[in-house]
């Protein structure tokens, strides 16, 4: 029905992978950690990604034809030199103060990023965000 | 303020200068680049993508699983 408009059945598909996504959030947010039920949940979205990635390879491998498949033989995109050490820099402090608060003492003192992550997940609303935004991520990963 | 705290706010404080430089490059109109270039120098080849989901894949069994 909607198919003259550009990228609508792509939208659609979108929305279909957001919703199931979020509705897997919400059953993962009613699981524990160190439980058999949160690493069957767990593991599943890991399978479920390593199978996107893998098609995803498929996909793009370099043909004979480049044309043949979408995203073969594309060039890695040109970083504008100026500003892309800025973010580095970031990232490296970043890494560089979990590093910090990782080999603190004691540990309640200096919380790291997977405390922080804890501190989330330790609500209902807070595991569903999280576990959606890690969803969200991975598809971000395989698919771009 | 605790040791507890001081960590907590410095964890606020590079937690917002990331938000801030997405910000800033989404405003920029492409002047500042965000995050997103580099991800796509890295995911660019398949290598870099397979690092880069093995990495998802730590983070998500790390804080949901173990």
């Amino acid at each position: 029905m909607l198919s003259f408009l550009p990228g609508a059945g792509r939208r659609c598909r979108l929305a279909g992978l957001a919703a199931a996504a979020l509705a897997y959030a919400v059953g993962a947010s009613f699981t524990r950690p160190f439980t058999v039920p949160a690493d069957v949940v767990t593991a599943l979205a890991l399978a479920a990604g390593a199978g996107a990635l893998a098609a995803t390879l498929r996909a793009r491998r370099p043909a004979l034809s480049p044309a043949a498949a979408p995203g073969a033989g594309r060039d890695a995109p040109p970083l504008p030199t100026r500003w892309w050490p800025a973010w580095v820099a970031l990232l490296l402090t970043v890494a560089a103060f979990e590093l910090f608060t990782y080999l603190g003492a004691p540990r309640p003192a200096y919380p790291t990023m997977s405390a922080l992550i804890d501190m989330l997940d330790s609500t209902r609303p807070g595991k569903v965000v999280a576990f959606t935004a890690w969803l969200a991520l991975g598809w971000y990963l395989v698919e771009r | 303020m605790t040791t507890r705290h001081a960590v907590l706010v410095v964890w606020a404080l590079l937690g917002a200068a990331v938000a801030a430089g997405q910000v800033v490059a989404a405003l920029s109109g492409g002047r500042f680049p965000g995050l997103g270039p580099l991800v796509a120098r890295i995911t660019a080849r398949p290598v870099g993508r397979v690092v880069m989901v093995l990495g998802w894949m730590w983070l998500g069994w790390h804080a949901f699983a173990r």
